[in-house]
């Protein structure tokens, strides 16, 4: 099966600045894919890459298959909810149905029309009069009724209270095993990433820290504590995301694919947002390295 | 995409066409007693061209008239006002709401968004111009054939075809704006500066020098002929403007035969009993070119002036010959068509390679 996203040195420049730098991913389909990071990590821009408004400045990106808004119906085949979900305030809700049935061959307008009421939305209603959590709703169901092989959403509910987001991730998700769409959603939450997401990417620094299915993830990473030492000393299979020691005491964030062996380490599995942190200081961290480095050159 | 375009178009267009109907009505009732005016107006010059004697034949133009008249003046602003309220906004507006994410992401390329857009409301631009245009030339075509003055710099503009021109341009222009610049008022401000800059090099410097005038010698005429200056300049001989409708006139100069001008100098020791500006009788000294017909009994020490200068000097007049109006006419307007056809030209190549 085709890779949903297939990312080869990707990179994007503004001006002086690299926004995404180096960024290799390979994501399979059928998956609900969360790019997590922080703010300006990049993750707007490799979702605007994803879905051709933005094009590279360096590498390649292919989606499904074909290079991104090449033409109608590499558009059809990728539904997009862009963040703060821009709509037409000056049209109702029904006409943005209306829009979408003119503007896409394969529009299901009349599973739009069921879903917009059953979210109890007024047809009539101008869409610059919804509230964030309504207009993010309508947003979707247009993203959603183009039936698109690939959704993606960038920060689609950022800007909602807890209930609407809740409400707006359900709804995600009923509609994700009604069509089996694949999806690549942003968040800066790693909480909104853990209960939907099944694969994870992390950006941080404009590049990719890590990314893999998070069980296997899990699985691969141990928190591992004991008498302090070095952590240059451990076994070769066995990589360092994060170290801290005090007088006595090592903790070590590792990743590995064998079994920790060495019985002076007490071993114990890691959550999702601490292997993200984890992953996100690791990239602080060498930005700063490299920064003051470049900082003692001059 | 049609139909979209022409959905956000809605609003505007309901104004235009009220604003059209507006007109229609307005100069639909009032036309007939403006035709009768100038009609009367006509016959009662005719009558006084063989008559030197004849009191001035003056017409008089209602308050209301005097109002619709500068309707024709609204077709210098409106090919301006479009560029600002519908060319500007058009991508500008996209780009501030963040909703050309939208669009662009639907199963519509950019490029046949950008076509669907400029087709509808670009022709609609055109339309309603042209529509204004031939509204305004037909209501004051009485006026205009009285005036015989149709290369006049705001009459040229404000009749027939030249305004679909103008409209094209200006429409294009604030698209352009809009899209290079990407927030919508300061893109409003771009288009109506840009708009201007080109409308008035066009009609003052461009269009008198497209086409080498004609010369033209005549005899002087002493019946024809009065006195004063340029600029507060000493006061000479000055002939009125030549009889030759809708002709555009550069200049009417007097030369002898080597082109040397007629100096004040001159006209003083050939014509030492001549009351003469600046001994008294003259026009009050001011700036701008004052013509002025003498009367009673200087009129007769003119005639004998006029004439003997005549031995020596001649008339030169500088001009446009009335055909050319519609070259110049259809000139004007496919040079505004064309610019505004290169400015889509570009907006296409932006927004494939560029705007990403």
């Amino acid at each position: 099966m085709t890779a949903v996203l297939d990312a080869n040195g990707l990179g994007k420049r503004y001006r002086q600045r690299w926004a995404l730098r180096d960024c290799t991913l390979q994501v399979p389909a059928g998956r609900v894919v969360g790019l997590v990071g922080p703010n300006g990590a990049g993750k707007t821009t490799l979702l605007q890459l994803a879905v051709g408004l933005l094009q590279p400045s360096a590498g390649h990106i292919a989606v499904l298959g074909g290079r991104p808004a090449e033409g109608p119906e590499q558009l059809g085949r990728v539904g997009f909810v862009a963040q703060d979900t821009p709509v037409y305030a000056a049209l109702s809700v029904g006409e943005h149905l209306q829009l979408g049935g003119w503007l896409n061959p394969r529009f299901d307008a009349a599973a739009a029309q069921r879903r917009i009421d059953q979210l109890g939305l007024d047809r009539k209603q101008r869409a610059g009069k919804l509230s964030g959590g309504q207009r993010a709703q309508l947003a979707l169901t247009l993203a959603l009724a183009k039936r698109p092989e690939l959704l993606v959403l960038d920060e689609p509910v950022a800007s909602l209270d807890p209930l609407a987001r809740h409400e707006f991730l359900q709804h995600l998700m009923e509609s994700v095993a009604e069509h089996e769409v694949s999806v690549v959603l942003s968040s800066h939450l790693v909480a909104d990433v853990q209960r939907v997401c099944d694969y994870v990417i992390v950006l941080a620094g404009s590049r990719v820290q890590v990314a893999g299915d998070v069980e296997e993830l899990l699985a691969c990473h141990h928190r591992l504590s004991g008498p302090r030492r070095d952590e240059t000393q451990l076994p070769s299979d066995q990589e360092v995301i994060e170290a801290s020691h005090t007088d006595r005491q090592t903790t070590l964030l590792v990743r590995t694919s064998g079994p920790i062996l060495d019985p002076a380490w007490t071993v114990e599995s890691v959550g999702l947002e601490d292997l993200v942190l984890a992953y996100m200081r690791r990239a602080g961290e060498s930005e700063r390295v490299r920064k003051s480095h470049i900082g003692s050159v001059k | 995409m049609i139909r979209l375009s022409w959905r956000q178009f809605q609003a505007q267009a309901v104004v235009a066409v009220g604003l059209l109907a507006a007109v229609l009505i307005l100069f639909a009732i009032t036309r007939g007693n403006i035709d009768h005016l100038y009609t009367v107006f006509a016959k009662a010059n005719a009558a006084c061209v063989n008559n030197p004697g004849c009191p001035g034949v003056s017409i008089n133009l209602s308050k209301l008239d005097q109002l619709l008249e500068l309707i024709g003046t609204a077709l210098v602003v409106v090919p301006a006002l479009i560029g600002v309220f519908w060319g500007a906004p058009l991508i500008a507006r996209e780009f501030e709401n963040g909703t050309h994410r939208l669009a662009w992401t639907q199963s519509v390329t950019r490029t046949r968004w950008l076509a669907c857009k400029l087709a509808v409301v670009g022709l609609a631009s055109i339309l309603v111009t042209g529509l204004l245009s031939l509204l305004v030339t037909w209501w004051s075509s009485p006026i205009d054939r009285a005036h015989q003055n149709r290369f006049g710099s705001g009459l040229f503009g404000e009749r027939n075809i030249t305004p679909l021109g103008y409209a094209a341009f200006g429409f294009a222009l604030g698209v352009v704006a809009g899209l290079l610049i990407r927030r919508t008022l300061p893109a409003m401000a771009a288009t109506i500066v840009g708009f201007l800059a080109v409308r008035l090099t066009a009609t003052y410097v461009v269009r008198p020098n497209i086409f080498s005038p004609r010369h033209k010698t005549l005899a002087l005429d002493p019946n024809n002929m009065g006195f004063g200056t340029t600029n507060g300049g000493p006061a000479t001989l000055m002939p009125n403007p030549p009889n030759l409708p809708n002709a555009w006139i550069y200049s009417t100069h007097i030369v002898d035969n080597a082109g040397h001008g007629l100096t004040s100098a001159t006209v003083k020791a050939t014509c030492p009993t001549l009351p003469f500006p600046g001994n008294g009788g003259g026009p009050p000294p001011g700036s701008g070119t004052r013509v002025r017909v003498a009367g009673g009994g200087v009129q007769d020490a003119l005639h004998d002036c006029v004439t003997k200068l005549g031995a020596t000097y001649h008339e030169v007049l500088t001009y446009q010959p009335a055909n050319r109006y519609w070259t110049l006419q259809w000139g004007e307007t496919l040079v505004y068509l064309a610019a505004a056809l290169a400015i889509a030209g570009f907006c296409f190549w932006w927004i494939r390679r560029r705007a990403r």
